[in-house]
């Protein structure tokens, strides 16, 4: 037997645990190198020996039972362990969603008959100031819009403008916001002129 | 009492069955996790936080996996994850254990070691490995376990076991070479 075959035998796990072939034996005796490997072997078997006699044993047993009790005391509500509370709180969470999606769609239903109303009082605007095609103030027809608008969001406003008024959009929106704004707070101190009033006069 | 009987009262919520199991086991969850992180209050440490999982997830448990395997995989890996944490973990040179305990020729067996000598003696060997060979190493090696069931607590296949094993020995046996030849040399 060569020492490349005895490879094999040093690198099983169980190498020392089977009893060993005849043939490997007589190779580890006459071989210096194999039988310094079989020692190197055999002492690491010592040490792991060694290691499994030796037990390491806990400090203080009591204290240690104290300490996981005591963490895990805080971890349990009401003696109920805590995959419990996770389901608890996912039926909470069920209950909020499904709050959340009708509170949603009551929130869309009032949205819509808002936007329905600010539609329908637009239209009638705009079919005015059609009909009257005259050279209305374009800060005037805007206010007028923002008045109608009440708390719809500035978006919805926008959105309104782009798809319905050709009009405002060319005339008022172009203001920019800073004229917009100098015009509301100019025109909140003439509230009446601001009604249809003042149109209807142009128009007459 | 039947280890299932008592699982299923922990899953109840019942602190009782659950200090009766902590009672049963910490010792052995304390070994394991001491002989991965070689020191007394890593380990203590380690299977509290052990035990707190095992209260956390005893619904996941089922019978058809041996408790002990089951409690293992927990200890093993919160071992393994304070040992990541703790990558400040001291260096123990093997030869200044050695030397400071016996001349490790005449070694005892029956010689009992103190928690501190064993820690230093285990890190000594180990402290190189990576973390799952040394829980492997630790398991088989150490607390003796069966190829198959190192491969279910550790979630791997037994072919990984045997391999890791034998790479784990190999850093371990050429470290007591290195040693006993500078001990050859020196003497």
């Amino acid at each position: 037997m060569k020492c490349g075959e005895i490879k094999d035998f040093f690198s099983r796990t169980d190498a020392i645990e089977k009893p060993i072939h005849k043939s490997i034996a007589e190779h580890i005796n006459n071989c210096d190198e194999c039988h310094a490997s079989y020692a190197y072997l055999l002492f690491q078997e010592k040490i792991i020996d060694r290691l499994q006699k030796n037990s390491p044993s806990i400090p203080n047993p009591h204290a240690l039972t104290q300490s996981i009790m005591e963490a895990v005391s805080e971890e349990a509500v009401g003696n109920t362990p805590l995959h419990s509370k996770k389901i608890r709180i996912r039926k909470i969470s069920g209950i909020t969603s499904r709050f959340l999606t009708a509170a949603s769609i009551g929130l869309f239903i009032l949205l819509g008959i808002e936007q329905f109303n600010f539609l329908q009082k637009t239209s009638k605007l705009e079919q005015f100031v059609d009909n009257t095609k005259a050279a209305v103030p374009a800060y005037m027809i805007g206010q007028q819009l923002l008045q109608h608008r009440n708390h719809l969001s500035a978006d919805l406003f926008l959105q309104y403008q782009h798809s319905k008024s050709k009009y405002l959009e060319g005339k008022y929106l172009r203001l920019g916001f800073v004229k917009q704004f100098q015009l509301s707070r100019m025109l909140k101190n003439q509230q009446v002129n601001m009604k249809f009033k003042p149109l209807q006069t142009t128009h007459k | 009492m039947e280890i299932h009987s008592i699982t299923n009262k922990v899953n109840q919520g019942d602190l009782k069955a659950f200090q009766f199991l902590v009672e049963s086991h910490q010792q052995y969850a304390f070994r394991l996790a001491f002989r991965i992180l070689c020191n007394e209050d890593d380990a203590s440490d380690a299977v509290q936080d052990a035990f707190v999982k095992v209260w956390k997830k005893i619904n996941t448990y089922t019978p058809h996996m041996k408790f002990i395997n089951w409690l293992s995989k927990i200890v093993v890996n919160t071992a393994i994850d304070h040992l990541r944490r703790n990558s400040r973990h001291k260096e123990t040179s093997l030869d200044a254990v050695l030397n400071t305990h016996n001349e490790f020729s005449d070694w005892s067996i029956e010689e009992q070691m103190e928690n501190k000598q064993l820690g230093e003696l285990i890190n000594g060997l180990t402290e190189s490995l990576p973390g799952k060979q040394k829980a492997i190493f630790t398991l088989r090696d150490i607390e003796g376990m069966t190829a198959v069931d190192v491969a279910e607590v550790l979630d791997i296949p037994e072919s990984s076991v045997k391999s890791n094993l034998y790479h784990a020995r190999k850093r371990i046996g050429n470290k007591l070479k290195g040693l006993i030849q500078y001990e050859r040399r020196s003497s």
